[in-house]
């Protein structure tokens, strides 16, 4: 047996100074080892709102929080996820301004003709790709080819099949319509040109070339995708050397994340986390409004009957939802396109107001009195289950019997495709955002011959029609108006609100800009002290 | 000791026959669809045909399942759907991080529940006692999700110390890797070290009891030196069998984790899989998952089986 000792040598170093030490290191680590950018005064100051010249920083590195991973394999599609993209890495041809009016980017102008069935573009000279290659015409007719394959899923390939598009020259396209075609352009705000030679290597992400500010450097999926600043670009020079994109799913990891200075730009945050960064002096940039919508499909008793629909628009307390949901970034609203556009009225945006009494009379009249409703929100928007609350409480108030159904991110873009909601569903319908006939013609809770609601009676499809042929501005107006009328009184489509995406920036960072398709644009963004 | 180990292989394969069979039929049968992820909600029929075509996903699922299963004796996990990669080189990319998560949870896990087990069992103050008696109930009722949540807030937006997650090449960044380690392990460790640190308390209570003890505390042996010397290397053999079981949650739990700090490990990658049911990822994460159980539970009875005639035998010893 080994025998006891009872001796004691001391140690070299006492508890003590270990102790002390570890302290010691563990501080260094945790202050020693941050990695924050660096940034350097650029030589041209921008002029200030008091006279003073705030100092326009170069930031070494922008970081940018966006809450979905990007999709390169589907880059002509209309998906949140390549917004950080579509205007960083790429160009589109044409912008929209705040007025609805079309605005040169790539595309500098274009022409119709007297009757509208030609129309004329022109490109802007001197854009080159990331690889050195220049911008022409052949690089629009490319893409456009590629939309329009089967299974592109871009969207907006139903606009593009309105004209045949041809090259008249290095830097000219001419496009013949059988019929005029007022919203052809509309396809070219959503569709990033993409070069014709790299094309292939997009899906994988390995290889992504544009003519957009930034060039593409590496994707971990489901992590980050970096960029670095293209010296050829040739629009501003942007003073980022890098675009570093970081992927946070959790809406609270993003929060602590623009608190705690690890971000200096947050992409499409939940709307009362943006609102509580703007009240501790972030900036909140709002994008155009899209459609946010209680949707009804109406082949589902008792929601075939007009008057039980019209008593659940009737029951949704638009009021709240705006304000207590989306803390005021959202703008209370029944009809699915924004407030200016042609033929839309206040008559129509405010035509349903929460109206308990009324509905309840409609229900009664129905008969529909305790039937069951079931409603679905959709669970790739995270404000929709608190939208459900507010709607469950109105259907309740109004004396039915309405339960919620929870299905999972997978199943709810099937159920939208397939119009098979067992009654309504809360969901949101994007393109609205880039007019009424795109929206018409592209997104599938709207379409003409068969969609969501189940809901295509022939006044609905003539007045579908109607809005997209229309061939001027005049005509249209008259043919939006009419469809809107006839939307709210068939109440198929209750829109609640027209929701904004956001981008929360830190304090200093100035001209970031979402543009109409909530694309990020960082073209004239500046970082001043 | 051959028959023992080919009896014991072939059962394993049985197993990852009939586990593929389950994970390939749960997936598939799990209401969603990856076209129509893909595709976007918009999309028409068409298109979707041409994407389903394109993936391969309109062979019948008897045809896929084998196809499936081929490319996986051969060693080919096959391509993410939405990817677009190799499904090797995504959970090439992830496992470092996920690795590190559950060392570092693991190193913490571990000096916790010893440090606060050893003061529950030897600590001569009753407050003491019932401090870390109070910190340990505390602690286990801590899920990740929840102390995550508060660690964040505390120590990166309060105190600004630390940053709230995401993750930096280790080999690279060592620093920044280490800071950003700091807060998702300290999150997952905190509700398993209770359970160590009572184990190893119990443990050196009754140890405290044996003769060899009190024949050292005749010798007059310092308490101190008794504790170090007998009563804590005789008591820690169930703490570190218990360890053991906790790293499995841990990896578990990483899942949880990965998600509230933002953190690119495996974790994030099968919840992003199962989401937008890209099954070709999925199938091979939680086979990965599976294989691994498997393998750990064979070494142990390989272990076993050579120290006990017994087990090799099949109890005909």
């Amino acid at each position: 047996m080994e025998p006891l000792e009872n001796t004691h040598r001391p140690p070299l170093i006492s508890r003590r100074e270990i102790l002390g030490g570890a302290l010691a290191a563990g501080g260094l680590l945790l202050v020693g080892c941050r990695t924050e950018p660096t940034v350097t005064p650029e030589a041209t100051p921008a002029p200030g709102p008091t006279g003073t010249s705030p100092t326009v920083e170069r930031l070494d590195n922008l970081r940018l929080g966006v809450p979905s991973d990007i999709l390169p394999d589907g880059m002509l599609r209309f998906t949140p996820g390549n917004q950080a993209l579509r205007r960083t890495v790429f160009d589109l041809l044409v912008d929209r301004g705040e007025d609805g009016d079309y605005v040169p980017w790539l595309a500098t102008d274009w022409d119709y003709n007297d009757d509208r069935t030609r129309l004329v573009i022109r490109l802007r000279d001197g854009v080159t790709y990331h690889s050195g290659r220049p911008f022409t015409a052949d690089d629009v007719l490319f893409v456009v080819d590629k939309a329009l394959e089967d299974g592109s899923g871009a969207q907006v390939a139903s606009l593009l099949r309105r004209g045949t598009m041809s090259k008249s020259g290095d830097l000219e396209l001419t496009v013949d319509f059988e019929a005029p075609f007022a919203s052809y352009l509309d396809a070219f705000i959503a569709l990033p040109m993409v070069d014709s030679e790299t094309f292939d290597a997009i899906a994988d992400g390995q290889q992504i070339v544009g003519t957009g500010p930034f060039t593409w450097e590496s994707w971990t999926p489901g992590s980050r995708f970096e960029m670095a600043h293209y010296d050829s670009y040739w629009g501003n020079d942007i003073p980022f050397d890098r675009l570093t994109v970081s992927v946070i799913s959790e809406p609270q990891a993003m929060l602590a994340a623009m608190r705690s200075d690890d971000l200096d730009l947050a992409e499409r945050m939940v709307a009362r986390d943006a609102a509580s960064l703007e009240s501790a002096g972030f900036s909140v940039v709002r994008s155009v409004g899209f459609d946010y919508y209680v949707g009804v499909n109406t082949a589902v008793a008792p929601l075939d009957d007009i008057r039980v629909r019209q008593a659940v628009a009737w029951a949704l307390d638009r009021d709240r939802i705006a304000e207590q949901v989306f803390s005021g970034i959202a703008e209370p609203s029944s009809i699915p396109w924004a407030s200016n556009t042609p033929g839309v009225t206040t008559a129509h945006t405010s035509h349903y107001s929460y109206d308990v009494d009324r509905a309840r009379a409609l229900i009664e009249d129905a008969g529909a009195t305790g039937a069951e409703l079931a409603i679905t929100p959709s669970p790739q928007e995270p404000t929709a289950g608190a939208v459900a609350d507010i709607v469950q409480f109105g259907l309740t108030e109004i004396g039915l019997n309405p339960s919620t159904v929870t299905v999972e991110p997978a199943e709810f873009p099937t159920l939208i495709q397939g119009g098979a909601f067992q009654g309504l569903w809360i969901g949101v319908v994007g393109l609205t955002a880039l007019g009424p006939t795109t929206a018409l013609l592209t997104a599938n809770p709207l379409r003409a011959d068969q969609n969501t609601h189940n809901f295509t009676p022939a006044e609905y499809q003539s007045r579908h029609a109607a809005v997209v042929d229309a061939g001027d501005q005049e005509e249209q107006a008259e043919a939006i108006a009419d469809m809107t009328e006839f939307m709210l009184e068939q109440a198929f489509h209750n829109t609640v609100v027209q929701a904004s995406s956001t981008v929360v920036a830190r304090e200093g960072l100035t001209g970031v800009a979402l543009d109409s398709t909530f694309a990020l644009n960082l073209t004239n963004a500046r970082l001043t002290t | 000791m051959t028959l023992f180990v080919l009896r014991r292989l072939g059962a394993a394969a049985g197993v990852l026959i009939v586990v593929s069979v389950a994970v390939f039929s749960l997936l598939h049968v799990a209401p969603g669809d990856p076209v129509a992820v893909l595709a976007g909600p918009d999309a028409s029929p068409e298109t979707l045909e041409a994407i389903r075509v394109d993936l391969g996903l309109d062979k019948p699922p008897a045809r896929q399942y084998v196809e499936w299963v081929g490319q996986l004796v051969r060693g080919d996990l096959g391509m993410s759907y939405t990817i677009r990669r190799p499904v090797s080189e995504l959970i090439g990319q992830r496992v470092g991080s996920t690795m590190q998560l559950t060392v570092a949870a693991t190193l913490i896990l571990l000096a916790l529940g010893i440090t606060m087990g050893i003061l529950l069992a030897t600590s001569r103050f009753r407050v003491v006692r019932q401090a870390i008696d109070q910190l340990a109930t505390l602690c286990l009722a801590l899920p990740p999700f929840v102390s995550g949540i508060i660690l964040i807030f505390l120590f990166a937006v309060v105190w600004g110390v630390l940053p709230p997650g995401g993750d930096a090449p280790f080999l690279d960044q060592t620093g920044e890797s280490l800071r950003r380690l700091i807060l998702p392990s300290i999150a997952m460790a905190l509700p398993s070290a209770p359970v160590v640190a009572r184990l190893l308390a119990t443990e050196m209570r009754r140890a405290r009891e044996q003769e060899f003890v009190l024949t050292a505390l005749a010798k007059g042996s310092s308490q101190r030196r008794i504790t170090w010397r007998h009563v804590v290397p005789n008591s820690i053999g169930p703490a570190v069998v218990e360890v053991g079981i906790r790293v499995g949650h841990l990896l578990g739990g990483a899942i949880v984790a990965e998600a509230i700090f933002a953190r690119a490990g495996l974790g994030n990658l099968l919840i992003t899989a199962v989401q937008s049911r890209d099954y070709r990822l999925a199938q091979a994460l939680l086979m990965l998952a599976v294989a691994a159980a498997i393998v750990a539970q064979l070494i142990a009875e390989l272990v076993i089986a050579r120290n006990d005639p017994r087990v090799r035998l099949g109890g005909r010893a």
